[in-house]
């Protein structure tokens, strides 16, 4: 007996050891910084979702759920993961409406001209986010080939490689304050070369009977389920016989009376240009997607009735995106703001943001009024001195006198911002902005006039620019 | 099925578990049916050469056993030698004798015999057969009694633990413990638990260290002429490292799984890179072939009971034979020719070897002579490694040309060495990995205690974070899923 309860206990020692390496190693997407859109929703508090997106990539690019939040206070979410295909598209509108009742889904068809996965990453994204549940296994059945399903399953023999790669949010939980929903806003710009002829295409194709099959099923679900279905096409790059199809299928979804919006249509956007919406050939940036959004946006808002949520605590979790975004979007307009008086404007209503101003070196003896334009930022302390100035939400918080050598030691949300004056040993006369987060240096030793701009809601310095 | 597949993992505790609550009368016959279903998950077709093998070794042991006339006696002993090697030729030979023969033919500008045999060589085939083979010999040489119930000893050929790679038992051996199956005290808590450890350690060995070792080893062997003296050195010496933990690892988990069972297989690797001489070496590497080959083939040649020359002689063809049996090539070959000459090199030269350290009053207690003897002996059987390892003669030359050629002491400083194929992590993981396999084998050295033994002696807190440890090191660190093409124990082709 003894002998038997000495063995019940080793392997509840065991597996208790196993869980924690579980819950360390197991699959997060460490691409998209270990937010997952699925995580994402299972984070979202139950039935507040009113209208859902799903599809890959071309999704989250083009559609921006802040803007729906801060237009209308529809309560949207990207459902989007990277190569997400058809099957894995039909599985997440149903892991969606575990938890949420949506008004209405809408569903991307550019899964209509690919089949698989290219990508192996994208494979573990869609199959491994999504709790493991009856509906996880019959995508994972759907999707993967038999002789590699286990391995998904158990999950195990995919993830125990992770020991590699191992960082912070693997030991900890990401604060649910900082997921989205789920969109990327790409900021790049990249001129991709469209086939004009396929967006002028009228002639209809013929869908693929297995696609055709998807397209039905998916119809169903939505009369089962209960649900406004909406098809849409995001801007992308596709040839003629893709367009026949795409053609064929508007058909198709107007004898089902099932709206369908094809961005790719001539004349369909026509606000679209070409030259600076595009983050590449197949996704749209965040100028173009803000135009896909606001389109969508109005089409959601004269059809369904959606209510607007903006106030509600319930829905605060959108709130907190748009500012993200909001942030998101000015953070690289600071950094390229050239004119200094509007850079002072920023940084005098930079909410949420902590602004390190440093005087160093030979300041005296610098080409510019280095004291000049210190003036109309209004801070306190004796310019002649040099030292460091540093500010809050726009505010004025502290001033280190160039001569005083203490650390100003600061806790930032998720980081430890640290400033000192330093004096380098090889020659006293130099001194050197030293501003480290994280007790990492950021940026170079400058000498003049320095400033660090680190936004809190974004968790990292947005600028570091010096004067001289 | 592999020891270290999913399918042996529900395969193994379903036998046992049915074998531990059947009647004891029918425990053999369900781990025969055990055993062939485990071999028929390779190949179904090739159950019927096992099966063949089991017949004839069996109608030879008891007609050896019956008949009275020692000529009749030889001639069974002969017809059941031949019939067993002829199989075993056929299947892992033939090709090999065809194409070599046609390199000779070609020569001679005689036209070249286009028949070629191409099939899969039967898993284990080797082992089987020198296992059903030694029944035979020892039935002849009157060291055991024929086995009358034609199932045990079928049992005894296929016992699954040990079926694929070994160890080779001997009839003397296995055959007596099978006879008394029905005695064996199945719910024997420690020793199922020593089993379990060894079948853990077993895999830890194959699975954390040679299979990430061979990464590391495919990579700098199949791109040779890519590298440097000390990528190749350290190559070699990853194979070494290798080859020892994968085979090594196989027998930990046949003699763990046996013993589980209640069964006692023979040690077949104790501590060979210990060993201070290459006979030494002989005698702790592979123990049940070298044996075999030291009983049935040595000794069969006359031993040392004859004039130098002939014991040389001996030994040289011993060690041919030995080679051949690892393959089919002429890599194989030379590989167990260069260890028989290191055995004659070394037997010639022991007088002067002791009369140097007379002269210099060499103290050959001391651990630093032990200490040389073992690196002198590693670094042989590593040399030897390259020829076992190589994809051919050629390939064998040009590593050790490139080996002797190109120094390159820097890449062990300038990180280039994680570039290869193992990246750092993978690097430290291997290194602790070695480490922990060094403190083993120092335990088995040292205390002359195996892994298992030594864990069960212990504190129950120190047991269990081992065990724990070494099962969460299998788990996490060892080299399987889907990324990995799992490379089966370098021994099933043997």
């Amino acid at each position: 007996m003894k002998k038997i309860i000495r063995l019940f206990l080793f392997i509840l020692v065991l597996i208790g050891v196993f869980i924690g390496a579980y819950r360390v190693l197991k699959w997060k997407d460490t691409a998209g910084d270990y937010l997952s859109t699925t995580t994402m929703l299972y984070e979202t508090e139950e039935n507040t979702m009113d209208v859902v997106f799903l599809g890959s990539s071309h999704v989250y690019c083009a559609i921006m759920p802040n803007i729906l939040w801060e237009t209308y206070g529809i309560s949207a979410f990207d459902m989007a993961t990277s190569g997400q295909d058809r099957e894995s598209t039909y599985y997440h509108v149903k892991e969606v409406l575990k938890t949420q009742a949506p008004k209405v889904i809408c569903v991307d068809l550019g899964c209509m001209v690919y089949d698989g996965y290219g990508v192996e990453g994208n494979l573990y994204r869609n199959m491994l986010s999504m709790k493991l549940s009856r509906n996880n296994v019959e995508l994972i059945d759907a999707s993967v080939p038999e002789e590699e399903r286990m391995d998904f399953i158990t999950r195990w023999p995919i993830i125990h490689t992770r020991y590699g790669e191992l960082q912070k949010y693997d030991f900890i939980t990401n604060d649910v304050s900082t997921f989205g929903r789920g969109a990327a806003l790409p900021l790049d710009i990249t001129q991709p070369n469209m086939d004009m002829e396929a967006i002028k295409y009228k002639d209809i194709g013929e869908i693929p009977e297995d696609k055709l099959e998807w397209l039905e099923r998916m119809i169903k679900l939505s009369k089962d389920e209960e649900f406004e279905l909406v098809f849409f096409n995001a801007p992308f790059r596709m040839d003629i016989n893709q367009k026949g199809i795409y053609n064929a299928i508007a058909v198709f979804l107007e004898k089902e009376k099932i709206p369908y919006i094809d961005f790719n249509q001539e004349g369909m956007l026509p606000t679209l240009d070409y030259a600076s919406d595009f983050l590449d050939y197949a996704h749209t940036n965040i100028y173009g997607g803000t135009k896909v959004t606001k389109y969508i946006g109005e089409f959601l808002a004269e059809n369904y009735e959606l209510e607007d949520h903006r106030g509600d605590e319930l829905y605060k979790v959108w709130d907190l995106d748009a500012e993200y975004c909001k942030h998101y979007i000015q953070a690289p307009l600071i950094a390229t703001e050239s004119d200094w008086i509007s850079y002072v404007n920023y940084i005098q209503n930079s909410e949420g943001m902590v602004v390190v101003i440093s005087l160093d070196g030979d300041y005296d003896s610098s080409s510019l009024d280095l004291y000049g334009m210190l003036v109309p930022l209004e801070i306190e302390g004796k310019y002649h001195k040099g030292g460091k100035w540093i500010m809050e939400n726009g505010d004025f918080i502290t001033y280190i006198s160039g001569d005083d050598m203490e650390p100003f030691v600061k806790d930032i949300g998720e980081d430890i911002l640290t400033v000192q004056n330093i004096v380098v040993k090889n020659d006293v006369s130099e001194m050197f902005a030293n501003i480290m987060i994280n007790n990492e240096e950021i940026g170079v030793s400058y000498r003049g006039l320095t400033i660090m701009i680190y936004d809190k809601i974004l968790h990292k310095v947005i600028d570091i620019r010096c004067y001289y | 099925m592999l020891f270290n597949s999913l399918d042996f993992l529900i395969f193994f505790p379903i036998v046992v578990f049915v074998y531990f609550i059947v009647p004891k009368k029918i425990r053999y016959l369900w781990l025969l049916g055990a055993s062939y279903y485990f071999y028929m998950s390779w190949n179904a077709k090739y159950a019927i050469l096992i099966a063949i093998s089991t017949i004839i070794t069996w109608l030879s042991g008891m007609l050896i056993g019956r008949i009275k006339k020692t000529g009749w006696k030889k001639t069974i002993v002969a017809a059941s030698l031949l019939s067993n090697l002829g199989i075993l030729f056929f299947f892992k030979y033939f090709d090999f004798a065809i194409t070599s023969l046609n390199e000779v033919l070609s020569r001679f500008d005689f036209q070249i015999i286009d028949r070629k045999f191409d099939v899969l060589l039967p898993v284990g085939i080797s082992f089987y057969t020198f296992q059903a083979l030694s029944y035979t010999l020892d039935v002849y040489r009157g060291e055991i009694e024929e086995e009358k119930n034609f199932l045990k000893y079928a049992l005894f050929v296929s016992f699954f633990p040990q079926l694929v790679a070994g160890p080779i038992e001997r009839s003397k051996n296995l055959v007596s413990q099978i006879k008394k199956i029905e005695t064996i005290n199945v719910w024997n808590y420690e020793r199922i638990i020593n089993g379990l450890i060894m079948m853990a350690w077993g895999l830890f060995q194959k699975m954390v260290i040679a299979d990430r070792m061979a990464i590391f080893v495919n990579e700098v062997f199949d791109h040779a002429y890519q590298y440097g003296t000390i990528e190749l050195i350290l190559a070699a010496v990853g194979f070494a490292i290798q080859i020892y933990c994968d085979f090594a690892g196989y027998s930990t988990i046949a003699i763990g799984a046996a013993r589980v069972m209640g069964f006692d297989l023979m040690e077949n690797f104790n501590t060979p890179y210990f060993a201070t001489s290459i006979g030494d070496f002989w005698h702790r590497w592979h123990i049940s072939l070298s044996s075999w080959f030291r009983d049935y083939v040595y000794i069969s040649l006359g031993g040392n009971r004859c004039s130098k020359v002939r014991k040389y002689v001996n030994v040289f063809i011993t060690f041919l034979v030995s080679g051949l049996w690892h393959g089919a090539s002429w890599t194989f070959v030379i590989w167990g020719a260069l260890h028989g000459f290191y055995q004659i090199i070394g037997l010639l030269l022991k007088p002067i070897r002791q009369k140097i350290t007379k002269i210099f009053h060499v103290n050959t207690n001391a651990f630093s002579f032990e200490f040389g003897q073992i690196l002198i002996t590693f670094s042989l059987t590593t040399f030897a490694w390259i020829f076992f390892r190589a994809e051919s003669l050629k390939a064998a030359i040009t590593y050790i040309k490139q080996m002797v050629t190109h120094w390159n002491p820097w890449v062990l400083f300038d990180k280039s060495m994680y570039a290869i194929a193992l990246n750092e992590t993978e690097c430290k993981v291997l290194l602790a990995a070695v480490c922990f396999l060094l403190i083993v084998d120092l335990l088995k050295r040292v205390k002359n205690t195996n892994l298992s033994d030594f864990l069960i002696q212990q504190n129950l807190w120190f047991r269990w974070a081992v065990v724990i440890a070494l099962l969460m090191s299998i788990l996490i660190y060892g080299i399987y899923g889907i990324q990995f093409d799992s490379t089966k124990f370098i021994y099933f082709d043997f």
